[in-house]
């Protein structure tokens, strides 16, 4: 072990740290698109005000708003396991903890999601609501084919913020000895040649043009589903 | 035909609707008057159920239905057969002026995608609109927004359309306009209630017009009973406030 910060392995290590993208990008869709279901739902039972399932989401809310990530994914990971031998008698603690990180980062960022929705809907005009029922739709048919565009245009900025910060939040995984998206194996690589630092810089770079990918991707889905312009209008 | 009977209806302590009977006869144009907050507007919200009414009975033809206690069923039949414009347009914004008007078609008449659109296209000749189909609402004007609006009544095919000041929110230049249409409508024969202040309007085009106050009909008629010789102080208080003395000035 030479000098003890030796600048010429970034590379190298950004090279080897390529191989954690398919684990973190798996984590970060199935998170999303998990939380876009349940973050829905979570607005709908808010804005519907439903009994009990309200006072639910409200705790949840609170929970995800204050208790910080860290201790929400050991809480998910060391609690999830005895529950579920508690009520079905199966053994879950040998399972994978990628599962238990895709089980804490949901219910984190469906909160998120949830809040960014709800507000989205509740800004909306009352007209279009009324609109839609006075050519004879049901609930559901003016929530589905009127409204919900209307209000993932509105909320896509911060679903977009909420789904960045899960990405980058999600490294915090190897805590519990996830070693296969990019922050696990920089910590292993780092750990083996004790050049920790050019690992977490690796990383770094990774996290970065991912995040920059990403946002790339949010804005071509806004423009490409939720303008609600003509294209010839939109290019000028 | 169309009969409300005995129409109740409160938001909280205030009592809005008080007791209110109107019909309406097959290609009747019904002209409702009034002071702001004189019901007017209530009353046209809950024959198609976007106010609830506290009671009443609202007969469609042979249908009598409680306006109280009507089944989701029931409320969207009647929707289905009476549309309504609104004020504010209220055009579907994630929708083009086509999809506006055929997403009705499509979604409560079941039709197919293809005819739906079709139709739609055919109405929007109708108002005018052709070369603007293909606009989102945000991209059209006031104007076109509401002959949209009306498009979008008309294609449903309805046994009655509801107008809620449809010119209100309007440029003073494009009134005429809107009106002129409303007035194509009314020769489809289709029957109608419009809300307006627009008094020539009421004059020309309808062949009943109801005065309202207070919760109340004050007064009801024939345009030139009530614009003429009303017979109610209520009534004449209120015209001379509104028609200008001067009948050149009234465009």
């Amino acid at each position: 072990m030479g000098q003890i910060f030796d600048i010429r392995l970034i590379p190298e290590y950004t090279v080897k740290l390529l191989s954690g993208i398919p684990t973190t990008l798996l984590l970060f869709i199935l998170v999303t698109v998990l939380s876009l279901i349940l973050g829905m739902a979570f607005a709908l039972i808010k804005i519907q005000n439903i009994p009990f399932l309200y006072q639910i989401v409200a705790i949840l809310i609170s929970y995800a708003r204050s208790v910080p990530g860290i201790v929400q994914l050991f809480v998910v990971f060391y609690g999830m396991p005895i529950l579920i031998e508690e009520f079905t008698g199966v053994n879950a603690t040998l399972w994978d903890p990628l599962l238990f990180v895709v089980i804490a980062y949901t219910f984190n960022t469906s909160v998120f999601f949830c809040e960014a929705m709800r507000t989205a809907i509740e800004s909306l005009d009352k007209g279009q609501f009324e609109a839609g029922f006075s050519v004879g739709m049901s609930y559901p048919q003016v929530f589905i084919r009127i409204i919900l565009p209307q209000a993932v245009r509105i909320s896509l900025p911060t679903l977009e913020i909420n789904a960045c910060t899960m990405m980058k939040e999600t490294a915090l995984a190897y805590t519990i000895g996830v070693t296969t998206d990019i922050m696990g194996r920089a910590t292993i690589l780092g750990g083996r040649s004790y050049h920790l630092l050019e690992a977490d810089i690796s990383a770094s770079i990774l996290f970065l043009i991912l995040n920059f990918i990403l946002v790339i991707v949010f804005s071509r889905i806004n423009k490409k589903f939720f303008t609600f312009k003509r294209k010839e209008s939109v290019a000028v | 035909m169309i009969e409300l009977r005995n129409i109740k209806k409160s938001f909280g302590k205030n009592e809005v609707l008080k007791d209110v009977s109107v019909s309406v006869n097959d290609s009747d144009v019904v002209v409702i008057l009034g002071p702001s907050g004189s019901g007017k507007t209530t009353l046209l919200r809950c024959i198609n159920f976007l106010e609830k009414a506290d009671s009443g009975i609202l007969k469609v033809n042979r249908d009598v239905i409680n306006l109280k206690n009507a089944g989701k069923k029931e409320i969207q039949d009647i929707r289905k057969r009476v549309s309504f414009v609104f004020q504010h347009y209220n055009l579907f914004a994630n929708k083009t002026a086509i999809e506006n008007v055929a997403e009705g078609l499509i979604v409560t008449k079941k039709m197919k995608k293809t005819e739906a659109i079709k139709i739609a296209a055919e109405h929007l000749e109708w108002v005018g609109l052709s070369d603007r189909k293909d606009f989102y609402p945000s991209e059209l004007s006031g104007g076109q927004q509401q002959r949209v609006g009306i498009a979008r009544a008309v294609a449903m095919d309805p046994e009655v359309i509801l107008f809620d000041e449809p010119t209100s929110a309007l440029d003073p230049e494009l009134v005429g306009d809107i009106l002129n249409l409303i007035k194509k409508v009314a020769r489809k024969g289709i029957a109608m209630i419009v809300v307006t202040h627009e008094m020539s309007f009421a004059q020309e085009v309808a062949n009943k017009v109801i005065f309202m106050d207070g919760g109340y009909v004050v007064e009801e008629g024939r345009p030139e009973d009530i614009f003429i010789h009303p017979k109610e102080e209520r009534t004449r208080a209120f015209l001379s406030k509104i028609v200008p003395l001067e009948p050149m000035y009234n465009i």
